[in-house]
């Protein structure tokens, strides 16, 4: 054991400075941090109003209280507000060659590109976070059971944020094949928010179609840290957890298989 | 005599001339922008498609909400809602598709690439704006045009209030676009804050109006967010319209009053910040 962290040692100082850095280069931009914290608070009072407009006269919808569908939206944009740049890096970096300098670091480019993402992630969530608790509780109030609820929701929430950096990483390295990448990011991102259930639980869809969709990819980023956080289920967590690591080492293959492919198209002519 | 010929060409035009001159530079961007980006028909056809693609998933976020509440929310039924979709989808589409440097009037002020826009014998303001095309917001424009044939009533007077509606939505949204950018003049870079403000129209302008209650939101979405100009407002005249309760004219004045006074300050606060603006000495030329 101690001989596997030795070895892993340089490997994860590596990465974790990558992270790291990244992380720190965000703090750079406080205004952006800002931005989307704001963007949060008026997403937050739209669907509090929405949500208020709607419920039943018990101030319920399908058994869920105006309080868990504001907070659960605070949790679910969390991630997705979250969303590292790392796609639009990896896109002008194709397109103007200078992925090149990356490929001959001592290196694997798409790990060092995921630990970028992943640390601009982990830092933006921290003020988005405040920013939402705070607006949610002005609105609605605490979460009842929170406390409780955060030793299973926690696990998936970084979960989720894995696998959206995971996401970027993959619609980036698609610059390989494809001028403009953004078309791909819209289209998960509108994934996410229905199939998702970024916006309601997706206890609310058709019965067909919420079976499906909650063992779809889209659903760990989003439906069950969020689920777990609002309305904790004990016996769904071990489902929840395993779904989201079968799909992060899915999507870290894809990616991997994604770099590979892409490389053959990379031509280097010195100078 | 040259000096005179000089002095005419230098004169500005009045009046009509002065729009039509205008009207025909929008007109000349608009198919060189197009020509430009169809000559690439496969990125710019994915694009399209990926946007209005991008659209329609939020059709199936209403079709799921109605389905579950089974009741209109506030007065507002499904077809009503789809209305806002489609003149505020069309209504940003057109704006941004004419005016595609709407969005990036803070970057070229606070990086000096105004100086290429003053030299040029043009009007500053709809030269810059025009300047550009967004190609994604054909896809906006299509899906709002497609949305309301699927949703909405088709006859001739119903589509003519849709379509002037889907102007006046362009022209207030590129307005706001102006004003909040023109703020970049006075604070150095005020990108973010126009970027926020902007996206917050659409945001407020696709839910029903009348879950936004209270006399401080109202004052906001008529004025700082404008949603109730661009969706509210049309929505309820066009319902009263359609349901054969007539046309309330003195509320398609208010609208039209409204945006008036919006594309107004925009432009007044540009000129004032246009006397602030300092040029950069960038070398740039555009062909």
């Amino acid at each position: 054991m101690t001989a596997v962290v030795f070895r892993c040692g340089p490997w994860l100082r590596r990465y974790g400075r990558a992270l790291t850095y990244a992380g720190r280069d965000q703090l750079a931009y406080p205004a952006a941090l800002l931005t989307r914290g704001l963007l949060l608070v008026i997403f937050v009072f739209v669907f509090n109003t929405l949500w208020r407009a709607i419920a039943g006269s018990d101030g319920e919808l399908r058994g869920l209280t105006v309080v868990q569908l504001t907070w659960y939206l605070v949790f679910t944009e969390m991630v997705e507000l979250a969303r590292p740049t790392i796609m639009a890096e990896i896109q002008e970096q194709v397109q103007d060659g200078s992925i090149s300098y990356g490929l001959v670091r001592p290196y694997s480019y798409p790990l060092f590109a995921l630990a970028r993402a992943v640390g601009q992630a982990l830092t933006k969530t921290v003020p988005i976070g405040v920013a939402g608790a705070i607006v949610a509780l002005a609105l609605v109030g605490p979460l009842p059971g929170l406390a409780a609820a955060l030793p299973g929701g926690l696990p998936l929430f970084a979960g989720a944020l894995l696998l959206n950096c995971l996401w970027m990483l993959i619609i980036g390295l698609s610059a390989f094949w494809f001028e403009s990448v953004l078309p791909f990011q819209w289209i998960h991102q509108k994934l996410v928010f229905i199939v998702g259930g970024m916006f309601f639980p997706l206890d609310l869809l058709p019965p067909w179609l919420s079976g499906l969709a909650a063992r779809l990819p889209f659903a760990y980023q989003a439906y069950w840290p969020a689920r777990m956080l609002v309305d904790p289920a004990p016996e769904l967590f071990g489902e929840a957890l395993l779904g989201t690591a079968v799909y992060a080492v899915l999507l870290g293959g894809l990616a991997a298989g994604l770099f590979r492919l892409g490389m053959r198209r990379v031509q280097a002519n010195g100078g | 005599m040259a000096a005179d010929a000089l002095r005419t060409r230098a004169r500005r035009p009045a009046g009509l001339a002065r729009w039509y001159r205008t009207l025909r530079l929008l007109g000349r961007y608009f198919r060189v922008n197009l020509a430009a980006h169809t000559a690439y028909p496969v990125p710019f056809a994915i694009q399209v498609v990926a946007m209005a693609a991008n659209n329609a998933m939020f059709l199936a976020f209403w079709a799921i909400l109605f389905e579950a509440i089974d009741a209109p929310i506030r007065g507002y039924t499904f077809t009503d809602v789809m209305f806002l979709w489609a003149v505020a989808a069309a209504g940003f589409g057109l704006g941004a598709i004419v005016c595609g440097n709407s969005g990036h009037l803070s970057r070229i002020i606070y990086q000096g690439d105004l100086d290429v826009y003053l030299a040029q014998p043009k009007p500053v303001l709809p030269n810059l704006l025009a300047s550009r095309m967004s190609v994604p917001s054909w896809g906006d424009l299509l899906y709002g045009l497609g949305l309301y044939a699927v949703s909405q009533p088709l006859t001739p007077a119903a589509f003519g209030l849709f379509l002037l509606f889907v102007l006046l939505a362009a022209a207030v949204l590129v307005a706001v676009r102006v004003l909040y950018h023109s703020l970049t003049f006075f604070l150095g870079n005020a990108e973010d804050l126009a970027g926020v403000g902007s996206e917050q129209i659409i945001t407020f302008s696709l839910y029903p109006g009348t879950i936004f209650d209270g006399p401080l939101v109202a004052v906001v979405l008529h004025t700082l967010i404008p949603a109730a100009l661009v969706a509210h407002l049309p929505a309820d005249l066009f319902r009263a319209v359609v349901r054969g309760t007539g046309m309330d004219w003195a509320l398609l004045a208010t609208i039209v009053a409204g945006d008036a006074a919006l594309i107004t300050a925009a432009c007044v606060l540009f000129t004032l910040g246009l006397r602030r603006y300092e040029s950069g000495n960038r070398i740039g030329a555009r062909i």
